[in-house]
């Protein structure tokens, strides 16, 4: 290994990925269709945080309407048309890409927090907590996934916030499944028996010691979920119970182009959902990518 | 244990996580929502009514009075009324789920039968051009949303090509004609049956589009899950003793490896239900095909709170029970399962 910098030093040594030959970074860094994905994904990143500024038509991207366009083909000056608003679909196809993907951020992410709170409180305690947890889990995963979704988004009533808590609601069990059974191993590794042993509180060895432990199988998951999640919230978008007009998501795109496509005008629920398409693809090959460069089975023969 | 001992322990947990759904649906019907008597009684209800449906739900009573009535009603069968339809939402039930088992089930087929066999020679020639080609093809099958594919195809299939119908179930002007006696409530079984050849024919030509867009996660998924426990039982000692034993190469295939990665697989297949059930909601809007999908979408535009509600519990009791079946097929071919 080579020798900590002065910076490694200074934050106190902690797990960074590093890029020595034979690790999980190295490996994805060989991988060419993650690199290219992740390419791609920051690509979409980028503009989607510069979206106002790509687009002539900034405001229309946010919803204004702007009747005397409305139903252009595409054209040159609108290159994926026009809606039934006259709102120009590139830079709506725009907006909604920050909304896919803060959406996908926060679903994740509370799923995550969840998911990683509770597991290790039950792998980490065991006893009646670590039953209690898993009862409660068992339960959640009792629901067919979006279903679950659809009833909490239809009691809390339909918009952005509440379909992304009702998706995070029912993905937490799987993320509080994979770290209690990580937390299990680990709350027997030795320099957690050492803590224990001096008298180190439960939490802090938790926070330091069992969280940061289990999060390599957390963060494959979480990536692979990303594309799920676009899916998914766009699902709940086309039924409505999602985010609400004007905003520009892709899901309400596709939705709201539905009347329509049969008279002749394509191009409004087509490209929203092609965007959808293609980030989730990017993301589920990311997801699998980054399985790849992190199960040991996969790293080649003699691994 | 026996098969009869880990049958009581999965029972046993299937009735608490039943139970436990029952709370859990109790929860988000009548504590969640800011105002549950709104839910219910409709957004336009006048004072009057609001007052009537808080009494009538008991919404005054304690929580645990509550949920005892909740189950009371349960076990009777009421599921609520819709809104919408003023009819026991029971009855709307039995007569929108034919329609929608039809779709899953012909979905899960093609799951069996396509997915199976591409994730068998995809695991076998792994890395190879048809490998290379089922995995981009799987890969795609799960990341395309699902209503996007569904509105396409239909573009596609009946606006440009007119060769398929624009949805529903079947032809109004052969329903007319050649009516279907309803016997099972399954289109193309009672068609077949009463020897009704053009109803059956148009059954079939509804069927196509809808269960090809449902089933398209569900063989991706199979493929996706059958290559990746192929890879792993191919790369197990005794497929190389075999091999090395002169055993041809289809008997290796699919007598010895095929038998043990069909295990997970089979976890699969509960999987795949989960999300043809998901899925049919999507595809049954596009192709307004009257199932308990559309049932519900249409409810949920309509804020027709108490189907939303029912249909979840419905589904998710019948998921339960089809986890359930999955997991002692599972425990009686595996006995690693029940051992271990």
């Amino acid at each position: 290994m080579k020798p900590l910098g002065p910076i490694q030093r200074w934050l106190g040594n902690p797990a960074i990925p590093r890029l020595e030959p034979g690790s999980a970074l190295w490996f994805f860094r060989r991988d060419r269709v993650g690199m290219a994905c992740s390419g791609f994904l920051l690509i979409v990143v980028v503009v989607a945080v510069l979206a106002p500024y790509l687009t002539a038509h900034a405001a229309e991207g946010r919803g204004e309407p702007n009747l005397p366009d409305k139903f252009l083909p595409p054209s040159v000056e609108h290159p994926l048309g026009t809606d039934v608003l006259g709102r120009d679909q590139v830079a709506r196809v725009l907006y909604g890409a920050r909304v896919a993907l803060s959406v996908a951020l926060v679903i994740v992410g509370l799923s995550v927090l969840i998911g990683v709170t509770l597991g290790a409180l039950a792998g980490y305690f065991g006893g009646w907590v670590d039953d209690a947890i898993m009862r409660i889990t068992d339960v959640f995963l009792a629901f067919p996934p979006l279903l679950l979704a659809i009833a909490i988004a239809a009691a809390l009533g339909p918009s952005l916030t509440n379909a992304m808590i009702a998706i995070a609601l029912a993905w937490w069990p799987w993320y509080a499944r994979l770290v209690r059974a990580q937390a299990l191993s680990v709350r027997e590794r030795n320099y957690v028996r050492a803590a224990r042993s001096i008298g180190v509180d439960d939490l802090t060895i938790i926070r330091r010691h069992i969280i940061p432990n289990v999060l390599t199988p957390v963060f494959v998951q979480a990536a692979m979920d990303m594309g799920s999640a676009i899916i998914t919230s766009a699902g709940l978008s086309f039924i409505g119970l999602g985010p609400q007009p004007p905003m520009a998501d892709w899901g309400l795109m596709v939705n709201e182009g539905r009347a329509y496509l049969l008279g002749g005008r394509w191009w409004i629920s087509t490209f929203p959902g092609f965007a959808l398409f293609l980030t989730a693809l990017a993301f589920n090959l990311l997801g699998d990518s980054v399985r790849d460069a992190s199960d040991p089975r996969v790293r080649g023969a003699g691994a | 244990m026996t098969i009869g001992r880990y049958l009581l322990r999965r029972l046993g947990l299937a009735i608490f996580v039943a139970f436990g759904v029952l709370a859990v649906t109790f929860v988000i019907s009548r504590v969640v929502p800011s105002s549950p008597e709104r839910l219910y009684a409709g957004a336009r209800a006048n004072p009057e009514t609001i007052a009537l449906v808080h009494q009538r739900l008991g919404l005054d009573r304690p929580l645990t009075v509550q949920f005892a009535r909740y189950l009371a009603s349960l076990i009777r069968g009421d599921l609520g009324e819709s809104y919408a339809t003023k009819r026991p939402i029971l009855e709307d039930l039995r007569i929108f789920l034919p329609a929608t088992l039809e779709l899953v089930s012909l979905a899960s087929f093609l799951a069996l039968v396509v997915g199976i066999p591409v994730g068998v020679l995809s695991g076998a020639q792994r890395g190879r051009l048809f490998d290379r080609l089922a995995r981009l093809i799987s890969l795609s099958g799960v990341s395309i949303p699902l209503f996007w594919m569904a509105l396409l195809l239909q573009l596609v299939f009946f606006g440009l090509l007119g060769l398929l119908p624009l949805g529903g179930r079947v032809d109004p002007v052969v329903s007319v004609t050649n009516h279907i006696e309803t016997i099972t409530g399954f289109n193309v079984i009672d068609a077949a049956i009463t020897r009704n050849s053009i109803a059956l024919l148009d059954a079939v030509r509804h069927l196509i589009l809808p269960v090809s867009v449902l089933a398209i996660y569900p063989v991706a998924l199979t493929i996706r899950m059958t290559r990746a426990s192929m890879i792993e039982a191919l790369s197990e000692d005794y497929i190389l003793a075999a091999r090395a034993a002169g055993l041809p190469e289809s008997r290796v295939l699919f007598r010895l490896a095929l038998r043990n990665a069909l295990i997970p697989t089979l976890t699969v297949l509960g999987l795949t239900f989960a999300y043809s059930i998901t899925g049919a909601f999507l595809v049954e809007i596009v192709f307004a095909w009257p199932g308990v999908g559309k049932y519900v979408a249409d409810a949920i535009l309509a804020a027709d709170f108490p189907v939303v509600m029912a249909v979840t519990l419905v589904v998710t009791i019948v998921y339960i029970v089809v986890n359930l079946v999955v997991d002692l097929i599972q425990a009686a071919i595996d006995p690693r399962i029940r051992l271990g």
